[in-house]
């Protein structure tokens, strides 16, 4: 009966949190959306999508890895490039997407065109304009390397790769890519200070993005126009071109914002390289359009000074326990035999 | 010859048959008929607890979005759309000298299971008392409604792979019983 009690005080201490300004705020992240029990978790799956995940030989002339485009230190997103690249100095039409969270996640790419984790990594495997790869190939390729054939051995109890079981290995070590211990994360547990510009940046925060940058994961998983002007090099309509409905047309997935200090450039597009370009955006630019999201008929309104306020708020989703986990990195060992 | 006057030749002509999922995907519920290879164009299906025969023309939507990817819903198998993630339900190409083409070629990959594009279609036949029924693909029936000048290049789901779907549809037909 007496550590029953215990348990349960601990539990409510971690679902509510204390607020600095005397006000409970409380913040529960919510179930997981990845469906666990087709591809139960495993060390080993983990391991080998981790390997898979750093390593060129996925693409068609083996130069170009997952990894090229998703840096761990930068939040697995490209780093100062608008949009991502593939073999042959080929230029896709996107910025490549910041990985973190995909747990939680309930469509990938921009526009959500992929539905599950499990097939996410078809797109970039296959794309002209990526690894421009046969997934076949990519099969035979594995199946001949004793590295791999032990890994999926020990992963999946078959040596030889499927594209399920590659699938699923990538998938693994996507999920455990877990950003939650930003020094927001530790304000809300109460284990760090915000000084007076990052709780005021809060409540601005919460008072003009977060209806779509929903806490805790800091995206509403919703497809939204953010009144960018469309861009006439690239004519991306983004979400229309999955479900070919015009009301659709300019909507884009509610990106997150953790460790967005990182994360640049931004938008679906890669056009802005800094976060007060952003919010200059948000405040001065809006392109009405019959698609804009409801969130902008009343227009936001912000001083230069509680832009600067916001940007220090965004600057506490830096999660360096993440970006430096070493578990997420390059897997040396796994290379390095043989 | 049709009767639009199309004269076709086929080269590839592969599509899904499946089981409509009731909670989950199971790879075995799902059959990939591929013209060019006899073993694939016998399939035995359960029939439901009524008895009925009820097979999905291509595959319901549960299909596209689970993670079941073993068997012939393997995406490497061509018949899989990677930038908007689905199976193509059918894939007929071949050559006509009415395709105005590179090559007089034509190409119908008819795909997409989100409303309201989807163009799979089960079709329940009713109650089957024999072991072993026949169900015939009637392309004559099907390009009699075709007209291969206009129409030759279906590559992306919408409102065109719907409408061939339709009548694609109307050559599935069931013969009986064997």
């Amino acid at each position: 009966m007496k550590s029953l009690f215990v348990i349960f005080l601990i539990l409510s201490t971690s679902l509510i949190w204390k607020n600095s300004g005397d006000k409970i705020f409380s913040i529960t992240w919510p179930e997981k959306t990845y469906d666990y029990s087709v591809n139960p978790r495993s060390d080993s799956k983990i391991q080998l999508g981790r390997a898979l995940f750093y390593d060129p030989i996925l693409s068609k002339d083996n130069s170009i890895s997952c990894s090229s485009c998703h840096l761990q230190a930068t939040g697995f997103a490209h780093v100062d490039h608008d949009l991502s690249h593939g073999i042959d100095g080929r230029i896709g039409t996107r910025n490549s997407m910041a990985l973190m969270n995909l747990a939680w996640s309930t469509s990938f790419m921009w526009d959500g065109g992929v539905p599950a984790l499990d097939r996410q990594t078809i797109a970039p495997i296959t794309d002209h304009n990526e690894m421009d790869e046969d997934l076949k190939k990519v099969l035979k390729k594995l199946n001949k390397l004793p590295r791999y054939r032990k890994a999926f051995l020990e992963a999946f109890g078959a040596e030889e790769a499927t594209t399920q079981n590659l699938l699923f290995a990538i998938s693994q070590f996507e999920l455990e890519l877990i950003s939650n211990n930003s020094k927001y994360d530790k304000y809300l547990r109460g284990g760090a200070q915000f000084n007076e510009q990052e709780q005021n940046g809060l409540q601005l925060f919460r008072n003009n993005c977060a209806s779509c940058h929903t806490e805790p994961l800091f995206t509403s998983h919703k497809f939204e126009n953010n009144g960018l002007p469309l861009d006439p090099t690239l004519m991306d309509y983004g979400r229309k071109k999955i479900t070919n409905l015009a009301e659709d047309a300019q909507k884009f997935k509610v990106p997150t914002l953790r460790n967005i200090k990182h994360t640049y450039p931004y938008m679906h597009d890669g056009r802005f390289s800094k976060l007060r370009e952003v919010l200059d955006h948000y405040t001065d630019n809006i392109e009405r359009s019959s698609t804009l999201s409801p969130q902008f008929k009343k227009a936001i309104k912000l001083s230069s000074n509680e832009k600067a306020d916001i940007i220090a708020f965004l600057f506490t989703l830096t999660d360096d326990d993440f970006l430096f986990n070493p578990k997420f990195g390059y897997p040396r060992e796994f290379f390095s035999k043989e | 010859m049709t009767k639009k006057g199309d004269s076709l030749k086929f080269e590839t002509i592969r599509f899904f048959v499946s089981v409509p999922p009731k909670n989950e995907v199971s790879a075995d519920a799902a059959h990939l008929v591929d013209w060019s290879k006899p073993e694939t164009h016998n399939w035995s299906v359960p029939l439901n607890e009524k008895r009925e025969l009820v097979i999905t023309y291509g595959l319901e939507p549960l299909y596209h979005t689970a993670s079941v990817m073993e068997g012939d819903l393997d995406p490497s198998l061509g018949m899989y759309w990677a930038w908007q993630s689905g199976y193509i339900h059918l894939k007929i190409e071949g050559e006509s000298p009415s395709a105005n083409t590179r090559n007089n070629k034509f190409q119908y990959h008819l795909g997409g299971y989100l409303d309201p594009f989807s163009v799979d279609k089960t079709i329940n036949f009713g109650q089957i008392y024999e072991s072993n029924v026949q169900i015939k693909i009637d392309l004559w029936d099907v390009f009699r409604l075709v007209n291969v000048k206009k129409e030759n290049e279906i590559m992306i789901p919408g409102k065109q792979a719907v409408r061939m779907m339709k009548k694609m549809i109307n050559g599935f037909v069931l013969l009986g019983a064997y």
